[in-house]
């Protein structure tokens, strides 16, 4: 067996992406920070530590062969639809729902670590029915069932956004892994009707689904995120207001170092900042691509394009929702976001891709 | 090994996709960021910026040669910022701060401040939860209670010292009146918002309010401050000064002159108004009440009007100049023209009385001016014609405005031309039957003496702006010429004669050559002539060869015993006029040749007290004073005027007989004469005709008088007179 250096290149890209999270969540972070007291770097300091434990993390599994990731399959798929049960049970809620288990040092969020669960099921899955994927039964279905109580626990916290980005990771792992597209369009088309019926029910994500197409109806309510989130985009212009000179972080935009930090990114940076981002997003995507089609067995490449599907999807939502481009859901941009469980889980996933660089054919 | 190469097909795929949809991405980034960049820019800025207003100040208004009539001062304000509104309670023992900002907090702090201010605490807790940056308290508010604000937000309770924050004093200028009711109804008034809402103050105030600047800064949606946002500063741009053509003195002596007069008649109300008729500025204008724009809200709205420009009034008899000079620039009659006057004159089927019952006989057209004769004025407006009549009244300004600078200025009316019928143009040609205004009042008599030109009145000379720059100068304006040169000197004289001889003699100022015109007119209440209201008039000028002012006083509802616009009104322009042209610096000419006739003219009324009824007419008759007879008896118990006044030898004096016979022993009171120039003898003369001993002094004409003229002394009384030789006149 060959043994190849890791892709070096792609830890790069990863570790600039993280570089400019920290900067980012320091200045978006900071007039909430001082809002509640704390220090202007409180959001900074915070995603520093968790960027060192993601970093170590990175690392370890960069060392652990990923075909001993096999074994944990199993327990890792049941740990997390219990710590899934477990948030609904424990969880306080927060701006109306229960994502996070107060652990101590920082909130666990279950359902960043699920999307990990199903990534690893799914790769152990395909790898061992290979051709199977082909049959609706085998290769949809029956997987279908996990992903399915998945999705249903995460809709119950509720957060509609992460479900999205679980059951588009599972639509793009059976795409990559050669599913029939017949079977595909015919679960594209049950997504459309669960999610019509999902809208239909709930009246304010229908009037969501609206804001995002004339933000300017309702600009006090629905259309208050995006509007502030073209605002910044607006104001930054090619060149941005400088680093740490935005002003629509200032309660204008409610999430400004979670789900809106592109916007705030965009404002102090401009056009060069949101398109560096996007292209490193893109770089992210050829280099994980790239290791899953050249990996050596079926498993390794499942679980490549696995965790790289589910970084780029989630890349490609938020930065979709912010520039007004989809509906509004909310979803962390990787490794830019504050929040220690979308960061550690995602430098966790982009270890293993390192590990699987290194045996390629 | 299909299977795995269409696994690894899918995911080049993918990545296809993924190229297409970031690039998707890309390019909505730079429609956003570069193409909607202006304006979302633009609009995100429109939400963040609030402006914190700064207030012009408001020019000046001042008069011809620089005394403020209306100036800024810095006025105390209170103001709230909501985003601030708390209380910090600082514990000095354990060195902690708390702040409090909950809603029981605000209605304490609004409790706290109303009592301050004496203010209701619901409105002020309003005003402070509204979601602005800015909000105002109190926008004028007295140094007490500022000083008592002051003390009430912060105290100590418990050794723990207590602080309310976001309740601030500031700085606003606002109007002041230095010269609080002198030209008040000309000045206006400013609002609290120092915005113009009467008189100049409203009509200029497009110059005189400035541009108001602002602090502009960036802030939250909380409506706090963001450190790093831009900050802009709008300067305001102060407002011009106005310099007016109005004189200080003139307006002085103008007011003080009509408020005496409104008081010595009982007239319901009074104007004035002087004006230069060579070019058109009014340097006094004044209504009688007043107000003091600094407590405007204390004087009823009527006081604050500018009567002369906003009202109209029915002119009577002072109307009478324009028609005699129609009348003489359309040659229908001449100086020496012959008229009768039965008392009075048939038009058409109706009988116009004469304002002399009996009326004035034979009279030439002078006369007739002098004694202010309807029926003559009749004549001559049946003579011109409804259609010359109308154009020579539009000619003089009736009708329409005459453009001065001050807002309301009403256009007078006059009757609809197809509806005047002979007996209207015989009315119309004595000043009844139109309605006018002071102000066109003046403008016209201002074209007579100038010498034809009807030109446009105005109150401000000249707009100066903050940096001193001239910004609007007015100037002499013609409107149109109404007569020649010829008419306006006649006139002129016509004029001079009606205050040399006829019923303006109470106007008369020695040397000063006052001409005029009287006026008593029936008000019209509700569309009906009443005969119990009248208005009383005189309008003149002066120096009759060489005008220089043209003055007007109304007196409007006199409630005096004698109402006559000669008697009351006619004396006030006579004293306006002598302070007035003293102030001006023109000195009375007296030519050599006058004096003898002015001298000739005069007369001292002799004393007439108590004689028996022959022999107070043989002193009369004596003198040459002309006299009139008034009740039945044998001793004179009353004259007017008093002995010792002088008088024209065409007045008369009135005499009064006691009704029950009495004789009337003891001392009468009159006015020692003027003796300066006169020789012995007739010093000897005058004195004993009045009752009075002399004690003579040497020789010659009388130099030095003891009691000095004009004091009053006993009949009786012994005058001690030096006489020098040489200074006889």
């Amino acid at each position: 067996m060959k043994r190849n250096p890791h892709d070096l290149f792609l830890f790069m890209v990863v570790l600039t992406l993280v570089m400019i999270g920290l900067v980012m969540v320091s200045s978006a972070g900071a007039p909430e920070a001082l809002k509640n007291g704390w220090s202007v770097f409180h959001f900074g300091l915070k995603q520093l530590l968790f960027a060192g434990i993601g970093l170590v993390l990175m690392l370890i599994m960069m060392k652990v062969p990923y075909k001993t990731l096999k074994r944990t399959t199993i327990p890792i798929a049941v740990a997390a639809i219990f710590f899934l049960i477990l948030v609904l049970v424990v969880a306080e809620v927060t701006k109306g729902s229960r994502r996070w288990i107060n652990l101590g040092i920082f909130p666990f969020q279950p359902s960043e670590f699920a999307k990990l669960a199903m990534i690893l099921f799914l790769a152990h899955y395909y790898a061992e029915i290979k051709k199977g994927i082909g049959n609706f039964f085998i290769g949809i279905l029956l997987p279908g069932i996990y992903v399915a109580i998945i999705c249903l626990l995460i809709l119950m916290e509720p957060d509609l956004g992460t479900t999205i980005v679980i059951f588009g990771t599972f639509i793009m792992m059976l795409f990559a892994g050669g599913a029939k597209l017949m079977h595909l369009s015919i679960l594209g088309i049950f997504m459309v009707g669960v999610s019509f019926l999902e809208i239909r029910m709930k009246a304010y994500r229908f009037e969501r689904l609206i804001a995002f197409l004339n933000p300017w109806r309702d600009p006090q309510g629905t259309g208050w995120q995006i509007i502030q989130s073209l605002y910044a985009l607006g104001s930054g212009g090619p060149l941005g207001l400088g680093l740490g000179m935005g002003r629509q972080k200032f309660n204008y935009l409610p999430e400004a170092h979670t789900d809106y930090i592109f916007s705030i990114l965009g404002e102090e940076l401009g056009l060069l900042g949101t398109m560096t981002v996007i292209v490193l997003f893109f770089f992210l995507a050829w280099r994980g691509f790239k290791i899953a089609v050249s990996a050596k067995d079926a498993y390794a490449r499942m679980l490549a394009a696995g965790i790289t599907a589910y970084l780029i999807f989630q890349a490609i939502i938020n930065i979709g929702v912010v520039t007004s481009s989809l509906p509004v859901t909310g979803v962390p941009l990787p490794f830019l976001s504050y929040g220690g469980s979308s960061l550690l889980v995602s430098m966790f996933g982009v270890g293993i891709l390192l590990n699987i660089s290194k045996s390629v054919e | 090994m299909n299977y795995e190469v269409q696994s690894k097909k899918r995911i080049v795929w993918l990545l296809l996709i993924v190229l297409i949809i970031m690039g998707g991405l890309i390019l909505r980034s730079l429609y956003i960021q570069v193409f909607m960049a202006g304006w979302l820019k633009e609009a995100a800025e429109q939400q963040r910026f609030r402006a914190l207003p700064i207030v012009p100040r408001r020019g000046a208004i001042y008069d011809r040669s620089g005394n403020e009539f209306a100036t800024s001062i810095d006025g105390e304000c209170i103001y709230g910022l909501p985003a601030e509104v708390g209380i910090e309670i600082t514990d000095p023992e354990k060195k902690q701060v708390t702040d409090l900002k909950d809603a029981a907090t605000l209605k304490k702090i609004a409790q706290i401040v109303g009592g301050a201010l004496a203010m209701e605490p619901v409105q002020i807790e309003q005003v402070l939860s509204k979601r602005a940056s800015f909000v105002w308290i109190k926008r004028r508010a007295s140094f007490e209670e500022v000083d008592k604000l002051r003390k009430a937000l912060s105290w100590t309770e418990n050794a723990k010292r207590i602080e309310i924050h976001g309740i601030e004093v500031g700085q606003r200028p606002r109007r002041f009146y230095p010269q609080t009711f002198l030209g008040s109804q000309l000045i206006g008034i400013a609002g609290i918002d120092n915005q113009g809402l009467e008189g100049l103050e409203k009509h200029y105030e497009r110059n005189l309010a400035g541009v108001p600047g602002s602090d502009q800064a960036e802030f939250d949606t909380a409506g706090h401050y963001i450190p790093q946002g831009e900050r802009r500063y709008l300067a305001p741009v102060d407002g011009d000064s106005l310099y007016l053509t109005i004189d200080q003195n003139i307006q002085y002596i103008v007011e003080r002159e009509l408020e005496k007069a409104v008081h010595d008649t009982g007239s319901k109300r009074g104007m004035g108004i002087v004006a230069d008729p060579r070019n058109g500025e009014i340097l006094a204008i004044a209504g009688y009440p007043r107000f003091d724009p600094n407590e405007y809200s204390k004087y009823p709205s009527q006081s604050r009007r500018n009567p002369l420009v906003t009202d109209m009034y029915e002119p009577g008899s002072t109307f009478k100049v324009f028609t005699a000079a129609a009348a003489l620039e359309e040659g229908k009659v001449s100086l020496d023209s012959e008229f009768f006057d039965p008392g009075f004159i048939v038009v058409d089927d109706r009988r116009i009385k004469c304002w002399k019952a009996g009326g004035h006989g034979s009279q030439t057209f002078t006369e007739a001016v002098e004694n202010s004769c309807n029926p003559v004025f009749a004549t001559l407006a049946l003579r011109l014609g409804k259609d010359t009549l109308y154009k020579y009244i539009k000619a003089f300004g009736f009708g329409t405005i005459t453009g001065i600078d001050f807002p309301g200025e009403t256009p007078g009316r006059l009757q609809p031309f197809n509806q005047v019928k002979n007996v209207e143009v015989a009315n119309i040609g004595f000043g009844q039957g139109i309605a006018v205004t002071p102000i066109q009042m003046v403008m016209g008599v201002s074209a007579i003496a100038n010498g034809g030109s009807l030109l446009r009145p105005y109150l401000v000379k000249k707009i100066v702006s903050p940096g001193g720059k001239v910004v609007l100068e007015n100037k002499r304006q013609v409107i149109r010429e109404v007569v020649s040169k010829e008419t306006s000197e006649i006139m002129r004289d016509l004029m001079r004669s009606v205050v040399t001889n006829g019923s303006g003699v109470r106007a008369y100022l020695d040397g000063l050559r006052v001409a005029g015109k009287t006026g008593t007119a029936q008000k019209v209440v509700q569309g009906r002539r009443g005969y119990s209201q009248l208005i009383a008039s005189f309008i003149g000028f002066a120096p009759a060869d060489d005008p220089q002012l043209v003055g007007m006083v109304i007196l409007d509802e006199p409630s005096c015993p004698v109402k006559y616009g000669g008697v009351i009104a006619a004396p006030v322009v006579g004293g306006i006029f002598r302070d007035s042209l003293r102030y001006l610096g023109v000195k009375p000419v007296f030519e050599p040749q006058n004096l003898d006739k002015l001298n000739a003219e005069e007369v001292i009324v002799p004393n007439l007290l108590n004689r028996p009824i022959a022999e107070a007419l043989a002193i009369l008759q004596k003198n040459r004073v002309n006299y009139r007879l008034i009740g039945k008896g044998s001793y004179v118990y009353d004259q007017v005027p008093k002995p010792g006044i002088k008088i024209k030898r065409q007045a008369k004096v009135l005499i009064y007989f006691d009704p029950e016979e009495k004789y009337q022993s003891g001392k009468v009171k009159l006015l020692l004469p003027n003796l300066q120039g006169l020789s012995v003898a007739k010093v000897e003369q005058m004195l004993s005709e009045l009752g009075l001993n002399l004690k003579a002094l040497g020789n010659g004409a009388a130099t030095e008088q003891q009691p000095p003229a004009g004091t009053v002394v006993e009949s009786g009384s012994t005058i001690n007179v030096l006489f020098k030789p040489g200074s006889q006149k």
